[in-house]
């Protein structure tokens, strides 16, 4: 096998890439160099919902990720709550779908909605 | 949010991505609680903490329907002291990688955008978790970074589409903590056109064939400064990956390929000599160390030593290798294997079959404990499991492709990561201009090398 070389000098490759390619023209004193910022822009269109006026009378639903524990976690989380708001209703994540894609669904908030939930508490650790 | 120590910003980001300001109402425990046996006294100890994010918390930050970033200026004493300046403010911006980056001027980035007829206001999409907008103009500034042409805007521009298609899932790939990568296997004449590599090397640098670097180093740069995937801030991964310097970019070697087998794009349903993308997120890499088959016999050893080393208790495989759509990987042979199996018999069908049959998990109960575990997380249906269990659902999943050095000898396992729903693949569209890009690619370039 054999490979065609590029058979240009050296010194007019590189000024042939530096007209089209790589570096500004060397300036001499003081620069002021302006790039455009990487980030790109993010639209903040939403809203964070309204907190609850109080947690007693109210209904919470759950919703896991289904790893990190979570089947010991949420139980403690749940009876902790309970022992301060006797009133507090807290439907399980067991209820609802479990897994991170799982819980990401549209109709999962549908099912939060008509399960009467006023505010969900996600986990799990991630 | 319950989540734990380290996490915070992760769940920022999550928010960020869904069109809120970056902060959530959460709690972080310590992430040895959520370890199997753990002390939960923290939670009690906390509750307060959980009740206040219900009831009483507010966002601190306000609310900007869409905010654009500023245009950055630096000031040096000439210009080589302007460009370490500005090396050295993206690198504390957490913009960089750690090796140089070539200043996006707007003049750099008007250059590359001669590359595309999409208009520079296009958004391509949403870039996860952070959520920021990869316009073309936005690309072109992460082109312009890592050192593009003109030329691979097209590709980029493809691959972007097929990373941010619903399919892709990227939001998994931006924040797991795992080490995925987007691998890109380009199809068509626009790679040998652009100077991207198929042969020698095709997975690492080469001088002779430039693009794969800087592509997949743009690429990278976007899912970083565009979608937030900072390491430990938006990207939990625990590795990263050496494929996250200058990724995993480039293109079946159609050339090589047995006159009877079909290159990937086609495969995938695309008109043959069609300029494509196909992008699955990868997650690690295996030489394997046959690759020659001059008979029947070492042809079978090659595809033993291959289906051995996709045989492998990896999660990836049952979390999303048993969705129909998915990939558990990419098996890489090159031209003279691919030619030398063709020659004994073996069809791409046979191959991939022949891999799926012999690279099944034998049953044990440590096997039936993992899938029991990945069945409560709903990742697949238990009912689906059969025993010895195959890596993906079936052979078509294996993904079959030509490339590497003209002599047989090794092949290549690029392992697919679990969470995304499966490859994409997307058509290229070139600007009317291309013949005089590649013209001035040549010019400045030389020929194209021919080994």
């Amino acid at each position: 096998m054999s490979a065609e070389r590029r058979d240009l000098p050296l010194e007019s490759k590189v000024v042939g890439m530096m007209n089209g390619f790589a570096s500004e023209p060397e300036k001499n004193g003081p620069v002021t160099l302006q790039v455009k910022n990487p980030t790109g822009m993010v639209s903040k269109s939403q809203t964070h919902a309204k907190r609850l006026d109080a947690l007693n009378g109210k209904t919470i639903g759950e919703l896991s990720n289904g790893i990190w524990e979570d089947r010991r976690t949420f139980p403690v989380i749940r009876e902790a709550l309970r022992k301060r708001f006797p009133d507090l209703r807290i439907i399980p994540f067991t209820a609802f779908p479990i897994g991170s894609e799982q819980i990401d669904q549209e109709s999962v908030i549908e099912r939060l909605l008509q399960s009467g939930c006023q505010a969900v508490i996600v986990g799990n650790a991630a | 949010m319950v989540t734990r120590e380290g996490f915070e910003s992760v769940v920022d980001f999550a928010f960020s991505g869904s069109g809120f300001a970056a902060e959530a109402a959460k709690h972080a425990f310590p992430s040895q609680m959520f370890l199997p046996g753990s002390d939960l006294s923290a939670i009690e100890e906390n509750i307060e903490k959980l009740v206040h994010g219900l009831v009483h918390w507010e966002p601190s930050k306000a609310q900007e329907p869409l905010v654009a970033p500023h245009p950055i200026t630096v000031e040096g004493e000439d210009y080589h002291d302007a460009v370490d300046k500005l090396n050295a403010l993206f690198l504390r911006n957490l913009w960089s990688d750690g090796l140089p980056i070539v200043p996006p001027t707007e003049k750099r980035v008007n250059w590359l955008l001669t590359g595309t007829e999409f208009p520079r206001d296009k958004i391509i999409g949403a870039i996860l978790p952070r959520g920021g907008l990869a316009t073309v103009s936005t690309v072109a500034t992460a082109a312009a970074m890592a050192g593009c042409r003109p030329e691979y805007m097209p590709i980029l521009i493809a691959a972007m589409q097929a990373i941010l298609d619903p399919i892709s899932y990227h939001q998994h790939m931006q924040a797991t903590t795992g080490s995925p990568s987007p691998a890109v296997i380009v199809n068509g004449p626009i790679a040998k056109q652009v100077r991207l590599n198929s042969g020698y090397g095709c997975l690492g640098p080469n001088a002779l064939y430039p693009a794969g670097a800087s592509i997949g180093r743009a690429i990278r740069f976007l899912l970083v400064n565009v979608g937030g995937a900072i390491p430990g801030v938006g990207s939990m991964s625990i590795h990263g990956g050496p494929a996250r310097y200058a990724g995993l970019v480039f293109a079946e070697d159609e050339e090589g390929l047995p006159s009877n087998w079909l290159p990937l794009n086609v495969e995938r349903g695309f008109r043959q000599g069609a300029d494509t993308v196909t992008v699955l997120p990868t997650s690690g890499s295996t030489m394997i160390w046959e690759g020659a088959p001059l008979n029947e016999r070492e042809a079978l050893f090659t595809l033993f030593d291959f289906a051995a080393n996709m045989s492998v208790p990896y999660g990836a495989y049952y979390a999303a290798g048993f969705n129909p759509h998915g990939a558990p990987g990419i098996a890489l042979i090159g031209r003279a294997a691919a030619q030398g199996f063709a020659k004994l018999g073996w069809s791409q069908d046979a191959i991939k079959t022949y891999l799926w049959e012999h690279s099944k998990l034998p049953d044990s109960p440590w096997l039936r404990k993992t899938l029991e575990h990945f069945s409560r997380r709903g990742l697949f249906v238990k009912d689906h499991i059969g025993y010895p269990m195959p890596i993906a659902v079936a052979p078509r999943n294996i993904m079959l492709v030509v490339a590497g050095g003209q002599q047989s000898g090794h092949s290549y396992w690029l392992r697919g990561h679990g969470g995304t729903y499966g490859p994409c693949t997307k058509e290229i569209v070139l600007p009317s201009n291309w013949i005089e890009l590649l013209s001035k690619a040549e010019e400045e370039l030389g020929p194209i090398a021919v080994l």
